[in-house]
């Protein structure tokens, strides 16, 4: 039973007899708002506000701290969108996100799919995959800061497997900067993607598969004509949550690089952070509504896209 | 007209009586009053670190039983942003540090927010208090005529700090311009010993102040006049300090990856657990000095058996060979400010006076060596200092409390953070991409933005 239809049936028990008729076609009966009164005054009064706030500051040339508030109307937004350095970080979430997405559902598939046959240790393999997600980026920065580093570890296997020449200080390179925040990105998070695959396809039929299997379906085929096409919602909600977890990246560019060097992985959250400290809380609000509308944005179309398909 | 049920109309009390009793726990402030008279007061700040911070309470609480403080450490990099919504809130800090300059605790940015200090000072101290702060502190923390921040400590940079047991080890001296600095490297480097240790990551400043040393080797003061506005950032000064710094790179002297590591903790922890003969601090790196800091800091570093040994410092090499040792940096590292939403403005004043305008409170703060003493007449407590090698150390912090009183050049005073941000872009510039000098230069006149009244200073 929905929730709504279970308001209704207990508004219209409270009215007493004879009023069943008019509340049902009502739809919501008055009694019912005062049950999400709750949760809707706790939105309206604290989420909404402060995106509400946040558009009012947009609108302000204000340093965040003085009582000398100057509106200057849309003017941040004109300025947001000619500023290189914002399209910059939007490219890069751009960036980040298509490879992340692409990566960590290619990865997930195949270790869902490989501890889904009869592994040994499965359950080892499963706590070693997913054991990166339960770790606090703040914990982790350092130790990649290290790993990356001129005298790290990648560079120690790289040397050792001959490939010398291709050794830098991976934060410290404009070239790779972005792309070592990306890996670091999938290390840490690949184990989410399993873990929605691995229970996806538990529930993909197994009679399917048998009958591909006698008629002479190997493992890959089976697992891109049958597999794949059954946890395609799962793709379509990774794919959601990937695109709002980039457009909202602050914690590994901030903690690793810092957007540096020479803004190579520049994002739009450490460029929010960046200009608030720098007391320029109007235009730093204005950067996080068109954040705002960008993700909603987003979200819609891939929606969309995801209903069209259904 | 509809009748809600009990139910409906006990669920919308009980909602409006929950919203208001969350509203209320958010808007207002802990009572920090407690039953028996003591008010506790909170500090926010950067510095002092939070070892050094509990012997500051246990000072000032033993000598102020009726205030508490309430001390929490702030990264440094993290302050502006922690602190302007603090001073947004009734929960936020009663006393906090400012600097005079620079983006990061720059006292200019919050002037709105703090209270004018003058009338505190000129009682306690009188009228002249301006006189009885030496190098000009007071001036550094007024801003439109008023004392947003009492001067606690003051700073000294641009000192070369080096280990002076690693440089016997390997019988060299400090170096005084390139090719000595070059040797010198050459040498530690044939023992697996880094020279020089920058840490030029993240948003301080390191990196900019080893570009100033250079600019300063080639045309002193130059660096000063393009933060004012005086004079510009496309110059041969820039330009030619853009290629030393590579060519430093390029030699060894500072690490190919400096960009990737922060000065704290990183290429700190390098220069404490004696993997670095040298490093660029100011004199607020004298902290070090003492036997216990300096274990703690090699234990913090990931020394399991710390060493005693001795950190000194010595100018700044002549970089450019130009004959020009760069002169030291200075002004007022820090002063204390006061909330305008505090809610204890009296113990907050209290907590101003003994720390920045008593001659304990000031002997306290210079004996644990995180700057140099504001007030005129106050020295550290030099026989309970624990030096690691009193005979040395104890004459360089004299030179180092001589060379605040003679500084002409300021530090941060008048760099905001649009210049801040040119000049961090500069040196990554330098050190991580092929453009060209030129551009580099080019770019950095584009983004800094002068102080109002720097020009005229």
């Amino acid at each position: 039973m929905s929730v709504l239809n279970y308001q209704s049936r207990l508004a219209d028990a409270d009215a007493g007899p004879g009023s069943h008729r008019s509340h049902r076609r009502s739809g919501l009966a008055p009694k019912g708002y005062l049950w999400i009164l709750p949760a809707f005054a706790l939105c309206v009064g604290v989420i909404y506000y402060c995106v509400g706030y946040s558009i009012h500051i947009s609108t302000l040339s204000w340093d965040g701290l003085s009582s000398h508030k100057q509106s200057v109307g849309l003017e941040n937004y004109q300025r947001l969108l000619t500023d290189p350095l914002f399209w910059s970080a939007l490219w890069h979430t751009l960036v980040f996100f298509i490879v992340v997405f692409a990566v960590q559902t290619s990865l997930g598939i195949v270790f869902a799919a490989m501890l889904h046959s009869k592994v040994k240790l499965a359950v080892v393999y499963k706590v070693l995959i997913f054991l990166p997600v339960v770790i606090a980026p703040a914990i982790m920065a350092p130790v990649h800061r290290n790993v990356l580093s001129q005298e790290g570890a990648v560079n120690w296997i790289l040397s050792h497997l001959g490939l010398g020449s291709f050794t830098r200080s991976w934060l410290a390179d404009t070239s790779t900067s972005l792309w070592s925040i990306v890996a670091v990105q999938i290390w840490s998070s690949v184990g989410v993607a399993f873990i929605l695959f691995f229970a996806a396809m538990s529930q993909v039929d197994l009679d399917t598969l048998e009958a591909a299997r006698i008629d002479g379906e190997g493992n890959i085929r089976a697992l891109w004509h049958i597999v794949i096409p059954e946890v395609r919602g799962t793709i379509v909600a990774l794919g959601i949550l990937n695109a709002m977890a980039a457009l909202r990246l602050f914690d590994f560019p901030y903690l690793l690089t810092r957007g540096g060097p020479v803004y190579s992985s520049e994002f739009p959250g450490v460029f929010i952070y960046r200009e608030y400290a720098a007391a320029h809380a109007g235009y730093s609000s204005a950067a996080s509504v068109m954040l705002l509308v960008i993700a909603l944005l987003a979200s819609v179309v891939m929606t969309l896209r995801a209903r069209a398909r259904k | 007209m509809r009748h809600f049920s009990k139910t409906a109309r006990w669920l919308a009390w009980a909602t409006a009586g929950a919203l208001t009793l969350g509203l209320a726990a958010c808007g207002g402030s802990e009572d920090s009053a407690e039953g028996d008279g003591v008010v506790t007061i909170n500090y926010w700040g950067f510095s002092p670190k939070s070892t050094t911070a509990d012997k500051y309470k246990k000072a000032f609480e033993d000598t102020h039983p009726n205030i508490k403080v309430n001390f929490r450490v702030v990264e440094i990099t993290d302050y502006p942003a922690t602190l302007r919504p603090g001073l947004q809130s009734d929960d936020g800090p009663d006393v906090f540090p400012l600097a005079a300059g620079g983006a990061i605790a720059g006292a200019f940015l919050f002037e709105d927010a703090v209270e004018d200090l003058t009338p505190l000072a000129t009682e306690v101290l009188g009228a002249d208090f301006k006189d009885k702060f030496g190098g000009g502190y007071v001036d550094q923390l007024t801003v439109n005529g008023k004392l947003l921040a009492s001067p606690f400590v003051g700073v000294t940079a641009q000192y070369f700090w080096y280990n002076k047991d690693l440089f016997d080890e390997y019988g060299l001296t400090p170096p005084t311009n390139y090719d000595e600095m070059k040797a010198v490297c050459d040498a530690f480097k044939a023992g697996g010993v880094q020279c020089f240790v920058g840490g030029f990551g993240g948003d301080l400043p390191f990196g900019g102040e080893l570009m100033r040393t250079i600019a300063n080797s080639i045309e002193p003061g130059y660096w000063e006049d393009a933060i004012k506005g005086k004079k510009s950032w496309e110059s041969p000064v820039i330009t030619e300090s853009v290629d030393i710094l590579r060519k430093m790179q390029a030699d060894g002297i500072i690490a190919e990856d400096a960009i990737s590591i922060q000065q704290y903790p990183e290429a700190n922890n390098i220069f404490q657990s004696q993997q670095a003969a040298m490093i660029q601090m100011g004199s607020w790196y004298a902290q070090y000095d003492p036997k216990d800091v300096s274990a703690e800091a090699q234990e913090a570093a990931g020394v399991t058996d710390p060493q005693v040994f001795t950190q000194l410092t010595m100018p700044a090499p002549d970089l450019s060979g130009k004959g020009n040792m760069p002169a030291t940096l200075g002004e007022v590292d820090w002063g204390v400010a006061i909330s305008k939403r505090s809610q204890h403005k009296e113990e907050a004043q209290e907590f101003v006076k003994w720390l920045t305008m008593t001659e304990e409170g000031q002997q306290f703060g210079c004996s644990v060596l995180e700057g140099v003493p504001t007030l005129k007449g106050v020295e550290p407590d030099w026989p309970n200092l624990n030096l690691s090698n009193p005979e040395l150390q104890e004459p360089d912090i004299r030179h180092i409390i001589e060379d605040s009183l003679t500084t002409t050049e300021t530090r941060n005073r008048w760099i905001g953070p649009e210049t801040a941000e040119a000049i961090l872009q500069l040196v990554q510039g330098t050190l991580t991409t092929t453009t060209s000098a030129a551009e580099l230069a080019a770019k950095a006149q584009q983004m800094a933005k002068p102080l109002d009244g720097a020009a005229d200073s």
